[in-house]
């Protein structure tokens, strides 16, 4: 009630509303490659570290006052990167990538702390881009659960369709599984349809 | 961390180690020796509970050990059986979350 209030006054004031889209999905989706390919764009500077091993990112990283200007209107937002969201994280899985066990299993605390704060910030954020490796299927606990969960908060969110430049890679199939919500498939690493993604980040969180 | 030390009853003459005393009313059951000493079997590292982030800990079957801080602090469910090893209840965390915002 609090909140409809609060967009009534902005609205009557003519104040602009602070955006913050969240960038969520599973480790290695390629979260924080979007998060730099965003911020390359329209900052000028990348957000975060980007790396072949599962859960590199295990902190919440903000970029604020972002301006994507697309076809001469504005959007204004703060772009959150968080952590992976996962049900399980086990040590192991960090093994073949050259980490000892000590240091495996630092990272896999760290990864779910990660994920305990990237749900909490769920209550911060206005808006989601829900990035998904169209190589795997979307189909998994973590995506159905997010996705839900945005439903009930009325939260507004794109699913992005990441690693289109893959050859096993199906942006058709998120589609099919996601029917009723807008599916941008992109190479964020590639940079390829990034101009459709601005086009629709504009029309859906202004 | 901390040490955990499990005592048991060791045969002086075969060495052999029992936990219970009850199996021990008609002697040694290996060899049948009347004498024993009181020892340590092993002893297990064990995390503190400021280390672990788990809330619920599974250290065999049956016999399960709840951290209450975390689960007080961060309104989370997650479980463990091994260090490193971590299975986290999304649904409790964003029920919760939630609940709260309306």
């Amino acid at each position: 009630m609090n909140n409809f209030f609060k967009t009534l006054l902005d609205r009557l004031l003519r104040r602009r509303r602070k955006v913050k889209i969240g960038l969520y999905g599973h480790p290695n989706s390629g979260k924080t490659t979007l998060a730099n390919t965003i911020c390359e764009d329209w900052i000028g500077k990348p957000l975060g570290v980007i790396s072949d091993i599962p859960h590199e990112t295990r902190t919440v990283y903000k970029q604020e006052e972002v301006v994507i200007e697309k076809d001469g209107a504005k959007l204004y937002f703060d772009i959150i990167d968080t952590p992976g969201v996962a049900t399980k994280v086990d040590y192991k899985n960090f093994l073949k990538y050259g980490l000892s066990e000590r240091e495996a299993k630092e990272r896999a605390k760290e990864a779910t702390k990660g994920i305990i704060e990237a749900i909490k910030w769920l209550d911060d954020v206005t808006g989601v881009l829900l990035v998904m490796d169209s190589a795997e299927d979307p189909l998994t606990q973590a995506n159905i659960t997010i996705i839900g969960n945005l439903e009930a908060r009325k939260i507004p969110f794109l699913i992005i369709a990441n690693k289109i430049d893959l050859p096993e890679s199906s942006a058709d199939r998120i589609s099919a599984v996601f029917p009723q919500h807008t599916v941008v498939p992109i190479s964020a690493l590639h940079r390829e349809n990034i101009e459709q993604l601005y086009m629709e980040m504009v029309k859906r969180f202004r | 961390m901390r040490r955990l030390v499990i005592l048991v009853h060791q045969c002086i003459n075969c060495g052999a180690k029992y936990k219970s005393v009850a199996e021990l009313s008609e002697g040694c059951p290996k060899c049948g020796g009347r004498y024993f000493k009181y020892t340590h079997k092993k002893r297990r590292e064990d995390k503190s509970p400021g280390d672990s982030i788990e809330t619920i800990m599974i250290h065999e079957n049956g016999i399960y050990e709840i951290n209450l801080t975390p689960l007080l602090k961060d309104d989370s469910i997650i479980v463990s059986d091994e260090e490193g090893k971590y299975v986290i209840d999304l649904n409790f965390l964003l029920k919760k979350n939630l609940k709260k915002r309306f």
